[in-house]
């Protein structure tokens, strides 16, 4: 028998090929796409609806408006504070022929990040008062709206124009709390995109009227797949909205303010949680969550404990990912009694995530330092699954943990890969532990370990012993967070990272809010540190070098 | 182990994992089961099918790209005309050679090296004008002058920025 492919004919060159073609254009940005439009007929054919196909910035959106009218810049505002408000200039409603072309156009286009939407908003106003009874993008599969101000975002309320049944993947960011009533109007629109797959909502500050606007619209989201939301807004009224619907498989946050998920919104001086008296607790019903795998929730440490152990034997055994965030400071005793919990109910479990939050106590002065309470090791250490890739803790009091702890803790997770160790706490930052020397007896017990975020206390002069230099392999990243340092100890440090980091690892310092910054400026010290580390590591680049060289000539 | 057949009857042999980076000889073999017999690629020289084994062997081993990846790509797309070291260094050929390769990768239905293929036309066209693309790979230009400017007008937005 022999085999004859179903296809012996092939062009003589691939650029006769449209799929090919399509291919390279696919590769290319519009800027470049624009030349290849003119070079003949054949690759016009092809590219035109590549080059219509993503609407990713300004001049694409203004691209596809201006064949509705003239872009022109409408001055308002007194003289030289005059601002460019009105964008487009569509000077009466757009007349039959240019809405066919539009149309032509609009085809096209399967995903478009708007820019924000205020300079636009009479051109809006008449493409709504103007528009054909039919969808404005018929093909539109994602839409993004994330360049909004945050303040009296006056351009949200034509996100709804953009809005159509076809959109599977829809990121949105809405301004905060001052525009309440704009982002509850575009909220519900989002109803109106019934095939969404991808909905991701962030916020500074979403007010508890927006999330139960948003409780409300999932009811309608069948085929849900992913919902992003600010932290500690995946709530009890979000979570039992979205219990029996049968696609839903990771409801995550995304925090766009700062690290410290945890912190005060200084700007508007609320707390960043809902409190428990204004949300519904999370529960587990009857076939719930059948295909979550990854389910992030706030509560405080009772809500969690019944969610997890109310579902019972419903409790979804498909989750490997449980991101807990504490609505109010918990107890050891309380938060121990959790994670026992957690172990118990969650045995697949591979990614772990609990922050608590400081709700209200800020540490301005040193009388504060009594009120917090450190995470000790012994209340953790129910969590320390074996199976466990990511751990992540953010509590709002530095870890109280020793050297010894961390090599514990590096023994009993032999496949982590990302380890977040609270590298920024809200409250009494002056007193860290571990040293960060321990972190090289920690680097023996963590193999895989590629990204590290950590706390520590690198603020005393000190000599690494020989027998500590252990290197990690794998780390790709290490965040010090808000760790304090001293000038007197960062030349220590740095000869310390270039021997106990892979050369290619990144160092990153996290700048503190203000009060943070009382003990100095941390970032400018960390920075010093990393210059000096990656100079020691061309210095032993170039010292290496000439050995290799010289022990040659030696040989010749 | 595999017997490939070329369009200028030469023969190939190879392991079956490397060779099954085609889409089309793996399903091949998949239809007929346990054969000795010779497959063969008429629409492949042998110095073509030489640089694409080559390339097989190289990436043996890695995961084939899937629909739900390609789907994802589209949904969070970035373009990206990055390369990899050994990938550039492999697609360092002339200009024939590289249009036979995609050509083969095309019809072997081998989507990473189509890929590597596409990125480095695109690569090649990349900042050059309509007629340095027409030029670079040797196209007639068959708009009329009225036709060109009606395509100049309706994009020069993006153009400008």
């Amino acid at each position: 028998m022999t085999f004859t492919p179903d296809n012996p004919v092939l062009p003589t060159h691939p650029l006769e090929l449209s799929e090919i073609l399509g291919q390279i254009f696919e590769q290319l940005k519009n800027k470049d796409n624009a030349s290849t439009l003119l070079v003949s007929r054949r690759w016009y054919q092809v590219c035109e609806g590549i080059f219509w196909r993503h609407l990713e910035s300004i001049s694409d959106f203004e691209r596809m408006l201006v064949l509705l009218g003239e872009v022109a810049d409408i001055y308002v505002g007194p003289g030289d504070n005059a601002s460019p408000y009105f964008r487009l200039n569509l000077n009466r409603y757009p007349i039959h022929k240019k809405w066919v072309n539009f149309e032509k156009h609009s085809a096209f286009v399967h995903s478009i990040h708007l820019p924000r939407l205020e300079p636009y908003i009479r051109a809006c106003n008449l493409i709504a008062l103007n528009r054909p009874p039919r969808r404005l993008f018929p093909n539109l599969r994602t839409l993004t709206y994330t360049n909004g101000a945050d303040e009296n975002e006056f351009g949200i309320e034509y996100l709804s124009l953009f809005m159509e049944e076809t959109v599977l993947h829809f990121c949105v960011r809405l301004p905060s709390m001052d525009a309440g009533y704009r982002s509850i109007q575009a909220i519900e629109s989002i109803s109106t995109m019934t095939n969404l797959r991808y909905l991701e909502v962030t916020c500074r500050n979403l007010i508890k009227e927006v999330v139960e606007a948003l409780s409300g619209v999932l009811g309608d989201l069948l085929k849900l797949e992913v919902l992003v939301l600010p932290p500690y807004r995946a709530v009890g009224t979000i979570i039992n909205q979205l219990a029996t619907h049968g696609r839903i498989k990771e409801i995550r946050s995304k925090d766009i303010q700062s690290k410290a998920v945890h912190a005060f919104d200084y700007s508007f001086w609320r707390p960043r949680v809902l409190r428990s008296s204004d949300v519904e607790e999370p529960s587990i019903g009857h076939d719930a969550f059948g295909t979550l795998t990854l389910l992030t929730f706030s509560a405080d440490a009772e809500g969690v404990k019944k969610l997890l152990l109310n579902g019972g034997e419903r409790f979804p055994s498909t989750i490997r990912s449980l991101h807990v965030e504490m609505a109010k400071k918990e107890s050891a005793q309380d938060l121990n009694s959790l994670f026992h919990v957690v172990r118990a109910r969650c045995p697949s479990l591979v990614d772990f995530r609990y922050s608590d939050t400081s709700e209200a106590s800020i540490p301005f002065g040193s009388a504060d330092a009594i009120r917090w309470s450190g995470l000790d090791f012994e209340t953790i250490r129910p969590i320390l699954f074996h199976s466990l890739v990511s751990l992540h803790i953010t509590h709002h009091a530095p870890l109280q943990w020793s050297a010894d702890h961390l090599r514990t803790l590096a023994s009993s997770l032999p496949l982590v890969e990302s380890l977040t160790l609270n590298h920024c706490p809200m409250e009494n930052p002056a007193k860290p532990s571990p040293p960060i020397q321990s972190l090289s007896s920690f680097a023996k017990g963590c193999l895989n370990l590629k990204y590290l975020a950590i706390y520590v206390d690198a603020s005393v002069p000190f000599t690494l012993q020989d027998s500590d230099r252990q290197p990690f392999r794998e780390l790709a990243t290490l965040n010090f967070g808000w760790s304090q340092i001293t000038r007197e100890s960062s030349e220590d440090v740095a000869v310390m990272l270039a021997q106990l980091l892979p050369a290619t690892c990144a160092i990153i310092s996290e700048q503190g809010p203000r009060f943070i910054l009382q003990a100095g400026p941390l970032s400018d010290l960390w920075e010093n540190v990393i210059r000096n580390r990656n100079m020691l590591l061309r210095m032993r680049k170039r010292v290496d070098r000439f050995m290799i060289i010289r022990g040659m000539q030696t040989e010749g | 182990m595999v017997l490939l057949v070329t369009s200028d009857n030469e023969q190939f042999t190879t392991e079956k994992d490397i060779v099954e980076r085609s889409v089309l000889i793996k399903n091949m073999l998949e239809d007929v089961g346990e054969s000795d017999q010779p497959i063969p690629l008429p629409n492949v020289s042998s110095s073509v099918l030489k640089k694409v084994l080559e390339y097989c062997e190289h990436h043996r081993g890695e995961p084939l790209p899937t629909a739900d990846s390609e789907q994802s790509q589209d949904e969070t797309r970035k373009r990206t005309t990055d390369i990899s070291e050994w990938d550039q260094k492999f697609i360092t050929v002339d200009q024939e050679m590289l249009f036979e390769i995609i050509l083969a990768a095309n019809y072997l239905d081998i989507k990473s090296l189509l890929d590597v293929g596409c990125k480095t036309v695109a690569n090649m066209i990349k900042g050059k004008t309509p007629e340095e693309i027409r030029k670079l790979f040797n196209i007639v230009n068959d708009f009329t002058p009225e036709e060109e400017a009606q395509i100049k007008k309706e994009n020069e937005w993006a153009e400008d920025r």
